[in-house]
């Protein structure tokens, strides 16, 4: 009568694909957080709580979706979002104004609610699976509409990072970011930023900042994972 | 006299890996010394597991519930109420594992045995009524009502393993139950 | 009649009973002094009411207990009737099953 799933066991064959898809069950949201707790942890030392949050306490909030990427059955990257509560707004600062003033410069302001935000948030590959690019493409389906939007949710996307990730992974992938804020002064980020790498709170404003094919690229998906390369975007991209 | 019994699908080397492990390890003798310990114990091991729901509060009355019969029936019986019980947790994502490990005396091996090939065989709706008559005259024990509901009204799969003690007296006794996580989820 | 411990509350009131907090006591036998007087109350009156909606567990002893009481209306005859309510997993899971136990039982939930 007990009956445990069998475990998905390919082998693993070169070159391996990636499979993407949302988080749906509570299973899938627990190897999530559990995978954003284990590098994060590692890391940057850090641990989650849903109701006590204390960023100088190094205590981080756990995003409200995840997005999934798995590699011969087993869950190799996460990308979260926060959805009701975002963390630019909750620390960083951001007001409504500030998401206004941006739409308006961009001459969008008709075009999105400025109450609607989401952000994507601790996007995480499991360490022994860097330099197969899979961080980019998990970056790259997390800015997708499946990922961001809903019937009932048209969002302006925020964003928080150092100012290398924003280097390194936005600016290469052709999307634009819309400065908000400086990002204040936290306990919790005193390994990801550093005075010539500073932290800010932006605005991407999907249709106009996202390049098209990233945007309309459906979920679930699999793509092909070439060998290992190096040069893959660091562990966790932000904190 | 010697049993050997298996009940459900006991899959003892499953290689599903889990997500999260907790065990507790204890003396019977610590629960029916003060056994208000047990609802306290599976409350704490409730409370540990809900933490992963999204409806953490509609998850706890359901697993403490569950896991408070697994561990009253495995204090209750032991033989020995200083050879310890062990109850382990072990969440899979999509369902939850609960064990129970105890060892009992014979007399209560030949009668576990016998009351779950009655729940292997016969309507449980129907078992539930006739052990709830058949305790009303009995002075005893209740007789795998705790069971009866985990599977009837808790959606549990049960797993039990009843075999002679290795190297003792009596019977090692191990019970599984497991939960789906989505349906505990739900609000 | 009044039952008070720091886990549980019982008190009677003519045909009305109530039951609060935790019922976890280790063997039908311990519940004796808690589901006696209730029925007394019970034969005492014509018909019989049992509030559980405050009871947030009651393990299978406990149960077995309230059984005991449904079987007791059973045998006299009469109206039983409990109060439960679907917040609270073990009622909505368990209670109405003891309908099967007499024709005369009723369990509103709330």
């Amino acid at each position: 009568m007990t009956t445990v799933p069998a475990p998905t066991r390919t082998t693993l064959a070169t070159p391996s694909t990636l499979t993407l898809r949302l988080a749906t069950s509570t299973g899938d949201r627990m190897r999530a957080e559990y995978l954003i707790s284990d590098v994060y942890n590692q890391h940057y030392d850090i641990v989650f709580s849903r109701d006590l949050v204390d960023l100088d306490a190094r205590i981080e909030p756990y995003p409200d979706d995840y997005l999934l990427a798995y590699r011969s059955g087993q869950l190799v990257a996460v990308a979260g979002l926060y959805v009701h509560h975002t963390y630019v707004q909750q620390f960083g600062g951001v007001t409504r104004e500030d998401i206004e003033r941006e739409l308006e410069k961009a001459g969008q302001l008709g075009a999105y609610d400025p109450d609607v935000a989401v952000e994507i948030t601790k996007l995480t590959v499991r360490p022994e699976y860097t330099g197969e690019r899979i961080g980019m493409h998990i970056f790259q389906a997390a800015h997708s509409a499946s990922f961001l939007t809903r019937e009932d949710r048209r969002p302006v996307l925020l964003v928080c990072a150092n100012q290398r990730v924003f280097d390194h992974l936005h600016t290469p992938a052709g999307i634009t970011t819309r400065f908000l804020r400086e990002f204040p002064d936290y306990a919790v980020h005193d390994q990801y930023r550093s005075p010539d790498n500073p932290m800010s709170s932006r605005l991407i404003i999907p249709e106009l900042d996202i390049p098209r094919e990233w945007w309309e690229n459906p979920l679930p998906r699999t793509v092909g994972l070439g060998t290992r390369t190096e040069g893959d975007p660091a562990a966790t991209e932000d904190a | 006299m010697s049993v050997e019994y298996t009940f459900g699908t006991y899959d003892e080397d499953s290689d599903l890996p889990s997500i999260s492990e907790f065990e507790v390890r204890f003396m019977p003798l610590d629960l029916v010394a003060h056994w208000r310990r047990c609802g306290m114990t599976a409350d704490f091991l409730a409370y540990f597991l809900s933490h992963a729901f999204r409806n953490p509060d509609s998850a706890l009355g359901t697993l403490s519930t569950v896991i408070n019969e697994l561990l009253e029936n495995a204090v209750k019986f032991s033989a020995d109420k200083r050879v310890p019980v062990v109850l382990s947790l072990s969440h899979f994502g999509e369902v939850i594992g609960i064990t129970a490990t105890n060892t009992c005396r014979d007399a209560h091996a030949e009668r576990f045995a016998g009351f779950l090939e009655r729940l292997r065989t016969e309507d449980i709706d129907d078992l539930f009524v006739s052990q709830i008559e058949h305790n009303a005259e009995s002075a005893q024990g209740e007789s795998g009502l705790g069971i009866i509901t985990m599977v009837k009204d808790y959606g549990a799969s049960l797993a039990v393993r009843i075999t002679p003690a290795e190297g003792g007296e009596g019977h090692d006794v191990v019970v599984r139950v497991v939960l789906n996580a989505e349906e505990l989820d739900r609000a | 009649m009044n039952i008070e411990t720091d886990d549980f509350a019982v008190s009677i009131e003519g045909d009305r009973s109530r039951l609060v907090g935790v019922l976890r006591l280790a063997t039908p036998a311990a519940y004796k002094k808690i589901f006696d007087p209730l029925t007394d109350a019970l034969t005492a009156n014509d018909a019989f009411t049992v509030d559980i909606v405050e009871v947030k567990f009651m393990n299978s002893s406990g149960i077995t207990a309230l059984s005991r009481l449904v079987l007791a209306a059973r045998q006299q005859d009469k109206p039983l009737t409990i109060l439960g309510t679907e917040a609270v997993a073990w009622q909505k899971k368990t209670i109405t099953s003891l309908k099967r136990l007499h024709k005369k039982l009723t369990v509103e939930l709330s």
